[in-house]
């Protein structure tokens, strides 16, 4: 892992919110890197100082502000009801009127300019799962019953014990199932908001690799922890969640699914081996048919695309693109350009790659020889989806829809998105 | 440093859920115990926050506002502590948007209204966390004391902010460097 990467890890080692394993890992880290060290001291100072804004003597007595405003709020909305029924006996324009009024209050979604037909997209902010429809100017939210939750490739949302399906006819009608939460791994939730999840819809199923570990006996007869994973299968239908009984070596960073569901690809990292593995898993026997080793530069945040028709994956990272042609596991492209980030979409017929510039804009790229088509420059965009004849791009302050063969932005709609939200467009 | 077993302030999954449903049943009563159980560790976190006394306590009479309303219009569940952060969290950044200017005074009053003054070195020290920590964005403020001062775990802090845990701790990292990097200017400045 770069040092770059583990400055997050880093914090949580001050914060004590770190797993066992990632505090030995970290530890291991620090012990043979100047950089770290000096960084982690740095943490350590940061906490001090900042521990001196602890300021328990303030004790602010404010229950009768509060329950003031309470009461200022319940008069309030007497008096707009009381409106209401007057402004029906006076007309309906004047209750019109009124409604757009109070909806100015509201905050939601700031539409602009709509662009022609496009799918709706979804996504998951913060409590909501959102449908925003570009073309028609509109958008739709319905509230997460279990709280937070992470939207995954293939249209599944995971929401503490449950996991919603969307499916048409309305996705935002979406059928709760619930899970068995001994049974839930970390691998269901963390990675979530990244592009590449590690829970993957196929159908009536869903594939989610589940981080493990088991002893390890060493050299020196001191029992050591060693990372694996599982392929876990849950039946959407009912919820079981059918578990892996073949143990992997392996920590799971990203993972895309073949289009015909029958291979699982997975980018792993092995203990002791700072290099990363593609591994190849038959999702029917579950069990590990192939291997590809990428060249140094790609690291745990590197991005995984997989064709429409199953025959080439794509890698790609800061800086690099690595192209492997599935049926003869022969590397048809291996690529160093600044221009290059993880965040990367693939055109329907795999001859097209977009990526986000690392200084914001877009990049259009030939897949098959990695040359640079277009560049254009614009916002620091956080994930790309390419459906059909249209480019979603999510970026700090929301989604826009980007024309793919120039480039250019067709309309957008506002709102606050942190993080690198997955955008689904069935 | 908080220990993963220590219990920070509030109260229990199974206690907050007694409260809400005596809130939703209509005992105001109930929700009175809400601001009086919360409304200093939050008043303290958007004291740090905006830097102000009175605007944060404007923010915190806000905030539960807007909770009682949302409590009583949803049933879902809620983990009491985090979702109030994250009102209140909404709420300074409301401020800071209408504002467009963030000016940090420094708390000449509590000096003032507090007991015995605390040793001059110490407070001058305090005084230029809090200058250092207004030098930073907002989003870097808001994940810096949530996690370094609140003591939320980082999926907590990405739940306060609609970001995921992974970004949380990223956000965590970033702000720190910039944070001492603003200290050692202002240390700078006054040698």
């Amino acid at each position: 892992m770069r040092c770059d990467d583990l400055q997050g890890l880093l914090t949580g080692l001050v914060a004590g919110d770190l797993t066992p394993a990632q505090e030995e890992f970290v530890r291991l880290h620090l012990q043979g890197c100047a950089r770290c060290q000096t960084a982690y001291a740095g943490l350590l100072q940061t906490r001090r100082q900042l521990s001196l804004l602890a300021d328990e003597r303030y004790q602010p007595q404010l229950g009768p502000r509060v329950s003031r405003a309470m009461e200022r709020h319940r008069a309030r909305r007497a008096v707009i009801a009381w409106s209401a029924r007057s402004l029906r006996a006076a007309g309906v324009l004047t209750a019109v009127a009124l409604v757009f009024g109070l909806l100015l209050w509201q905050q939601g979604p700031d539409l602009r300019s709509a662009g022609p037909a496009a799918p709706p997209a979804y996504m998951v902010v913060g409590r909501e799962l959102m449908e925003l429809d570009l073309a028609n100017r509109s958008s739709r939210a319905v509230k997460l019953s279990h709280g937070y939750g992470t939207l995954h490739p293939g249209g599944l949302v995971i929401a503490g014990p449950g996991v919603y399906r969307l499916d048409p006819p309305d996705l935002l009608e979406p059928e709760v199932v619930p899970l068995d939460p001994l049974k839930l791994g970390p691998g269901m939730i963390s990675y979530a908001n990244f592009p590449s999840a590690l829970t993957i819809r196929d159908g009536p199923v869903a594939w989610t690799v589940k981080s493990t570990s088991r002893p390890r006996q060493t050299g020196t007869g001191l029992p050591t922890m060693e990372s694996g994973f599982r392929l876990d299968r849950i039946n959407l239908e009912t919820g079981e969640v059918e578990e892996d009984p073949v143990w992997k070596a392996g920590h799971g960073l990203a993972a895309a699914l073949s289009p015909d569901g029958r291979h699982l690809y997975l980018l792993a990292r092995l203990d002791g081996d700072t290099g990363l593995f593609v591994k190849v898993i038959d999702t029917r026997t579950r069990e590990l048919v192939d291997a590809h080793r990428p060249t140094a530069g790609f690291g745990p945040l590197s991005r995984l695309l997989i064709s429409t028709d199953g025959d080439r994956l794509f890698l790609l990272d800061q800086g690099r693109l690595l192209s492997i042609d599935l049926k003869r596991g022969a590397v048809l492209l291996d690529r160093e350009e600044p221009e290059l980030t993880a965040q990367a979409a693939l055109s329907p017929d795999a001859t097209q790659l977009v990526t986000a510039r690392p200084d914001g804009g877009l990049a259009l790229w030939d897949a098959a020889t990695g040359e640079p088509l277009r560049l254009i420059e614009g916002r620091r965009y956080r994930s790309l989806t390419w459906q059909g004849d249209w480019l979603y791009a999510a970026h700090d302050a929301g989604l826009d829809l980007v024309s793919p063969t120039s480039l250019r932005m067709t309309s957008s709609m506002e709102m606050e998105l942190e993080g690198d939200p997955l955008i689904y467009v069935p | 440093m908080h220990s993963k077993g220590q219990r920070r302030e509030g109260w229990t999954l199974r206690e907050e859920a007694l409260w809400l449903a005596a809130i939703r049943a209509g005992d105001e009563s109930a929700f009175t115990s809400v601001v009086e159980r919360y409304q200093s560790p939050i008043a303290r976190y958007l004291r740090r926050l905006v830097g102000e006394t009175a605007l944060a306590e404007d923010l915190t009479q806000e905030t539960f506002l807007k909770a009682y309303v949302a409590i009583i219009q949803t049933d879902s569940e809620l983990a009491l502590r985090p979702w109030l952060y994250r009102i209140a969290t909404n709420e300074a950044r409301m401020h800071f948007r209408r504002r467009r200017l963030i000016r940090f005074l420094p708390f000449l009053a509590e000096r003032h209204d507090a007991g015995a003054p605390p040793a001059e070195e110490g407070l001058a020290e305090r005084d230029q966390v809090r200058r250092a920590l207004a030098r930073l964005p907002e989003e870097y403020r808001e994940a810096l004391l949530l996690y370094l001062v609140e003591g939320f775990k980082h999926h907590e802090v990405g739940a306060i902010l609609a970001i995921s845990g992974e970004a949380a701790r990223k956000r965590v990292a970033r702000g720190s460097e910039m944070f001492r990097k603003a200290y050692a200017e202002l240390e700078g400045g006054r040698r």
